[in-house]
């Protein structure tokens, strides 16, 4: 595997993980703690395919998929903020949820366990027709163009999310909740409207991630085909310092271990294979062991 | 403990600190409210819950009472299925047990799964090494192997939380996904019995633990009546020890408890390595009484399991088999299920998550709850009193 | 000249409490109004009014000669009205800038247009000589730059008049000379300045007229040359006439406890040197504070909230390290002791907040009162806990406290505050102890429990136990000590035997004069 291979696959593992993480810093930077991510990417994946399938359209799918998480988010923020529950184990029981919900929904509407039948997957880079263009031509050619649409997408999405937070007022006013909610009223801000929104777009966005492990990689859904993701995003929140810049790195040390390991299991063929399939979290453990200073999350995370 | 705003009386003679603040949380929270505390958050929570289940009967076409009479059935239909029921109940009261030592200090233990399966690999392993050792030696040799080696995979999860600030709820969670490949590796490798099964070997009859209960086929183990009488010790401990009060007083308000003295990072440290050894016990009784081996991906999810119990009965040990009981039923019950009505085993797990997050929303409306009771209780205690004189 | 706030009449009532009871104020356009005044006096409500968090119960309030009531402060800000707090509302991780503009921020295309607000406060900035750095984040600046964040929030949104709610409390003497001025400058620039303030050196450098509040009524308002710091504090602290000597008796003989003759050892059984600690919060921190307790002493220390009182609380009861200096118990050192070990040694302290600080808010009473004393052999052989024996010697304390309760099995959340505050005290008074810190202790008490526990203190004080109260409240000092000190900025301002306490003396030193 030469470098190019290595980084379309890095690229290609970053991206849910990457969607997942924005997911999670609109919530958390608004005050909310949600580590329902895993959740929130497992109903898109399924309701990804589940549109794809009935409407023949993986961009309906992608727009079920943003659904789907925003679903998940809106449960959420109604368990937190209305009912004032701890956020955690709102999180874990909304994991819950998706977990089986996309199970029993996997056999409601296709009458099968464990896998769904195969969708049309959202279009590669190579079959955007801009394989003519010069530069591009030859990279998408030796590989990057198996990358999905989604690929790109992810990094402009994190791009606007900076240009959102960093300049935007809303983007304030978002950060502000999450700063000192008791300020923030007393300057005329809705608290409590705007972590609703932020929570509901986060699902969305981590929606879109589970979307893309359905189909922008495999064209299928796989119970509990999320393994994960969804915590390693929240790590990646962490060790990117709540910051959108921050989150862009985190995520692609992530990906680059998993990717890593993938080239490490075709060469090191001695070597059990589930080492690599543990080592990006692993990685995860080590990278928070070895940060030297507290982060700081936003001040007022947790507090209603 | 919530509070009102800021009460707008500051400067005021009678409270002059500016930081005066009301608490409006049990202003009635009485005698009845602790000893029932449990059974109030159990009960409206397994009202949604049938609501659920009566609104999913409603959208799949089925009969209501057909759902709920599959789910007794399959618990409880026959020997067969109670003896199984009971069997259940052993993981998960005891993962449900490990959530509630854990919060009790007020941490969140969510990487029971991963101990769980390590302790259960460990005990299998034990077990077979430990071949030429008596039955009585054995037998809580093997459990106690598999609680250390639970309580080793909770370390890290607490040491991170208390050296650099990281929530064990991460930590925890990444661990699972370790010891799950960590186990997978192990069990298909060098601790394997050699086939191409991904299980270890069965384990010597030596090691297995016996029945009590001739109840059906298989018989009920001894291992539920062992974990039984752990959450008796444990609540014992939890309500009678200094070590169990210690632990609360850091759950319910660790400012006070550090200016009373007592060491708080070290006590909620031993609650959660305590927490971590429940877990893995759990596991190596899984291995020892039930299926006399492990193999790969063991648990079903009673570490998450866990969680539900312990909160569906407000995390107090003695009440514990009661939840954990419930859920055993539900799991049993979700292959009947299937075969009765086409129902996916699934909903199961969703019909936990309903119920979870019910018990979870009660920090709401249980205080309007109690305070309601509490005031009634208290008007009926005050007027006895009034006629005793 | 037109009256730029006229308030006329002004009640407020929180409960049976009156806050304000017929309070008339008047000030002048482009002049430094100061409102002084006691702990409880009304002026933080009054001004609250003003600024429209609160509503009156009655009176009206007439800006610029028409009549206004302001439901919010949004309204109050309309008419020109800014008020900066004690408690600073700032946002930690945003910079300056998005602090001082947040709620009003101008925008095009849904942009926050940051260069626009930079300039303007730039030239804010400059117009009044603030220091303050734009891109830093807030959580990293120091008091007297958060309270620029506040004062240019609202002199952004074109407040004219603006509200200074105790502004110097946690500023340093330099910094409070840079405030003074930007006062000045703000006066020179026609802006209006009301400020409620308790240190009277300030009060006198820079206001133009002073109006006095004592318990909720007006007393008068005076010309700033018109009358003298003395004047001033004596009317704060008593009736018109300057205090005597004599009056100390009589507030005694107003049926507070008549000490006893209690023997006194000379020795200092407790002993801090030099001891500095930083500003925490809204609360003060210690400044070189060297202070003696004898033994079998009851001591107290008194001084406005603000000015240190905590902060010795906590580094004595063990919670806080201090910065410099020394702590010494029956001459051994015990700075930095763990809080376990001060414990043993007979440390028992009752913190100001009780319930949130020393109180478990779940737990039955009878847990409530095991706090601390969970591992004595006497309450528990080998961990298991001798309930009975607990439970009895709870029964025994709450009903020697005088605590109303039903049941043991109670939560302490559903006793009244003050049957709350009895517990932890009753607790902290228990087991022999050698020093007691006594924070509020007649917090939400009435008068007869104050009495009562009075009354406790100084019999256990009979056998030998030190006491170091610290309350905010100069009565309940006058009638529990055996020496009273008031702290200052940190500082001990003097120390007298209540004996020969001249109340006048020792409200000048809460208000920062000396002698």
């Amino acid at each position: 595997m030469n470098i190019l291979q290595l980084l379309t696959l890095t690229l290609g593992k970053t991206t849910p993980v990457l969607l997942a993480c924005m997911g999670g810093l609109l919530s958390e930077l608004s005050g909310v703690i949600n580590f329902a991510l895993e959740g929130m990417m497992l109903t898109g994946a399924f309701f990804a395919v589940w549109l794809t399938y009935s409407s023949g359209s993986p961009w309906i799918g992608l727009l079920g998929a943003a659904a789907g998480g925003t679903l998940i988010g809106i449960l959420h923020s109604l368990v937190c903020l209305r009912f004032r529950a701890n956020q955690i184990v709102s999180s874990i029981a909304l994991n819950l949820l998706a977990a089986g919900a996309s199970g029993m929904l996997l056999n409601q509407v296709f009458q099968v366990y464990g896998t769904s039948p195969t969708v049309e997957k959202l279009p590669a880079l190579n079959q955007l027709g801009i394989g003519r263009l010069p530069f591009l031509g030859e990279i998408l050619a030796s590989g990057a163009g198996e990358l999905s649409i989604l690929v790109p997408l992810s990094i402009l999405f994190n791009l606007a999310l900076i240009a959102f937070l960093k300049w935007s007022v809303w983007g304030l006013r978002l950060k502000a909740c999450g700063e000192n909610p008791l300020a923030a009223k007393a300057a005329g801000l809705s608290v409590n409207r705007i972590r609703f929104l932020a929570i509901s777009t986060g699902g969305a966005l981590a929606g879109v991630g589970g979307a893309y492990l359905a189909i922008g990689e495999l064209s299928t859904f796989v119970e509990q085909m999320t393994q994960g993701r969804g915590y390693l995003a929240i790590a990646a929140l962490i060790l990117g310092r709540w910051r959108p810049f921050g989150i862009l790195p985190a995520t692609l040390f992530f990906g680059l271990s998993g990717a890593f390991s993938e080239w490490l299991a075709v060469r090191w063929t001695g070597l059990p294979y589930q080492l690599f399939l543990a080592l990006p979290y692993a990685v995860c453990l080590g990278l928070l062991l070895f940060q030297m200073d507290k982060k700081q999350p936003p001040s007022a995370l947790g507090r209603v | 403990m919530k509070r009102i705003a800021d009460c707008s009386v500051n400067g005021c003679s009678v409270c002059p600190d500016e930081r005066f603040s009301k608490t409006i949380m049990a202003q009635s929270q009485c005698n009845i409210e602790n000893r029932l505390g449990p059974l109030l958050a159990m009960i409206p929570a397994l009202a949604v819950g049938i609501c659920f289940c009566l609104i999913l009967a409603f959208l799949l076409n089925i009969e209501p009472g057909d759902m709920l009479a599959a789910i007794w059935i399959g618990a409880w239909g026959g020997a067969n299925e109670a003896a199984a029921t009971l069997n259940k109940m052993t993981p998960l009261l005891l993962t449900g047990l490990a959530v509630s030592v854990a919060y009790q200090a007020g941490l969140l233990n969510i990487g029971c799964e991963g101990q769980l399966t390590l302790g259960a690999l460990t005990a299998a392993v034990f077990a077979l090494g430990a071949a030429p050792l008596p039955w009585p030696l054995a037998m809580p040799l093997t459990v106690l192997a598999g609680a250390l080696v639970g309580a080793l995979w909770a370390f890290p999860a607490i040491w991170l939380r208390n050296s650099r600030g990281i929530h064990e709820v991460i930590s925890t969670l990444l661990l699972n996904y370790v010891a799950i490949y960590l186990a997978d590796f192990l069990v298909r490798g060098p601790l394997g019995d050699g086939t191409s099964m991904a299980r270890t070997a069965e384990i010597p009859s030596a090691g297995i633990w016996p029945n009590w209960w001739n109840l059906g086929t298989f018989g009920v183990t001894a291992a539920p009546l062992a974990a039984l009488l752990l959450s008796c010790i444990l609540h014992l401990w939890r309500y009678q020890t200094y070590w169990g009060y210690e632990a609360t007083a850091c759950g319910n308000n660790p400012v006070a408890a550090k200016a009373a003295g007592i060491a708080v990072g070290r006590r909620q440290a031993w609650n959660f390595l305590l927490s971590g050894a429940l877990a893995g016990v759990a596991g190596a009784l899984e291995v020892v009484a039930t299926h006399h081996r492990f193999y790969a991906a063991f648990s079903p999810g009673y570490g998450f399991d866990g969680i539900t119990v312990a909160f569906l009965v407000n995390n107090v040990p003695g009440w514990t088999w009661l939840s954990s009981l419930l859920l055993a039923s539900l799991r049993s019950a979700d292959k009947w299920l299937q075969i009765s009505l086409g129902i996916s085993p699934n909903t199961i797990i969703v019909l936990q998550a309903v119920l979870l997050i019910s018990v979870a929303c009660q920090a709401g409306f249980r205080l309007p709850l109690s305070f309601g009771l509490g005031r009634l209780l208290e008007r009926l205690q005050r007027h006895s009193n009034h006629r005793e004189l | 000249m037109r009256l730029l706030v006229d308030m006329q009449n002004i009640c407020k009532r929180f409960g049976s409490l009156w806050a304000n009871r017929d309070i008339s104020l008047q000030v002048m356009p482009a002049e430094v109004h100061a409102l002084v005044g006691e702990n409880g006096a009304g002026k933080s409500t009054l001004m609250k009014i003003l600024f429209g968090l609160i509503q009156p119960d009655g009176g009206s309030l007439y800006v610029n000669g028409k009549p206004v009531s302001f439901r919010h402060p949004r309204e109050a800000l309309q008419a020109g009205i800014g008020m900066v707090q004690q408690q600073m509302l700032i946002f930690p991780q945003l910079t300056s800038v998005e602090n001082v503009v947040l709620g009003c921020e101008p925008r095009g295309w849904g942009l926050f247009r940051e260069k626009e607000v930079e300039r303007r406060l730039l030239e804010l900035s400059r117009l009044f000589g603030f220091d303050l750095q734009l891109e830093a984040m807030a959580g990293t600046l120091s008091f007297a730059q958060r309270q620029q964040i506040e004062l240019l929030r609202v002199l952004y949104r074109g407040a004219r008049i603006l509200i200074l709610d105790e502004p110097t409390s946690l500023l340093s003497l330099p910094e409070v000379e840079k405030l003074l001025s930007l006062i000045k400058t703000l006066r020179a620039q026609g802006h209006t300045i009301i400020f409620i303030s308790h240190r009277l050196q300030e009060v006198f450098s820079i206001a133009d007229r002073i109006t006095v509040l004592r318990k909720g009524k007006s007393i008068g308002t005076w010309k700033g040359d018109q009358i003298s710091s003395e004047e001033i504090a004596a009317l704060i602290m008593e009736e018109s006439h300057p205090v005597s000597a004599g009056d100390s008796d009589r507030i005694r003989k107003k049926g507070f406890i008549q000490a006893a003759a209690v023997p006194m050892r000379p020795e200092p059984v407790l002993s801090l040197q030099q001891v500095t600690m930083p500003s925490k919060g809204s609360e003060g921190g210690l400044d070189d504070l060297s202070l003696q307790v004898r033994e079998g002493e009851i001591l107290g220390i008194g001084g406005v909230v603000g000015n240190g009182q905590r902060a010795l609380a906590r580094a004595l009861a063990g919670l806080e390290k201090v910065d410099q200096g020394r702590i010494l118990f029956q001459s051994r050192e015990i700075t930095g002791f763990p809080i376990s070990r001060l414990v043993q040694l007979g440390f028992r302290w009752l913190p100001a907040n009780s319930l949130e600080e020393g109180a478990l808010p779940d737990s039955s009473l009878w847990e409530n009162m095991l706090l601390g004393f969970q591992r004595k052999s006497v309450f528990q052989s080998w961990g298991w806990l001798h309930k009975r024996k607990i439970k009895d010697w709870t029964r025994q304390e709450l009903n020697a406290g005088e605590v109303v309760h039903s049941s043991l099995q109670q939560s302490i959340s559903s006793l009244s505050g003050g049957n709350q505050q009895k517990l932890v005290l009753s607790r902290a008074l228990s087991d022999r102890p050698k020093l007691v810190i006594l924070e509020q202790p007649g917090r939400g008490l009435d008068i007869h429990a104050q009495r009562r526990m009075h009354l406790k203190v100084k019999s256990l004080n009979r056998e030998g136990v030190t006491f170091l109260v610290l309350s905010y409240d100069l009565e309940e000092l006058l009638a529990l000590s055996d020496s009273i000190g008031i702290l200052y900025r940190g500082r001990l301002m003097g120390l007298v035997s209540s004996h020969e306490a001249d109340r006048g003396l020792l409200g000048k030193w809460m208000l920062g004069l000396s002698g």
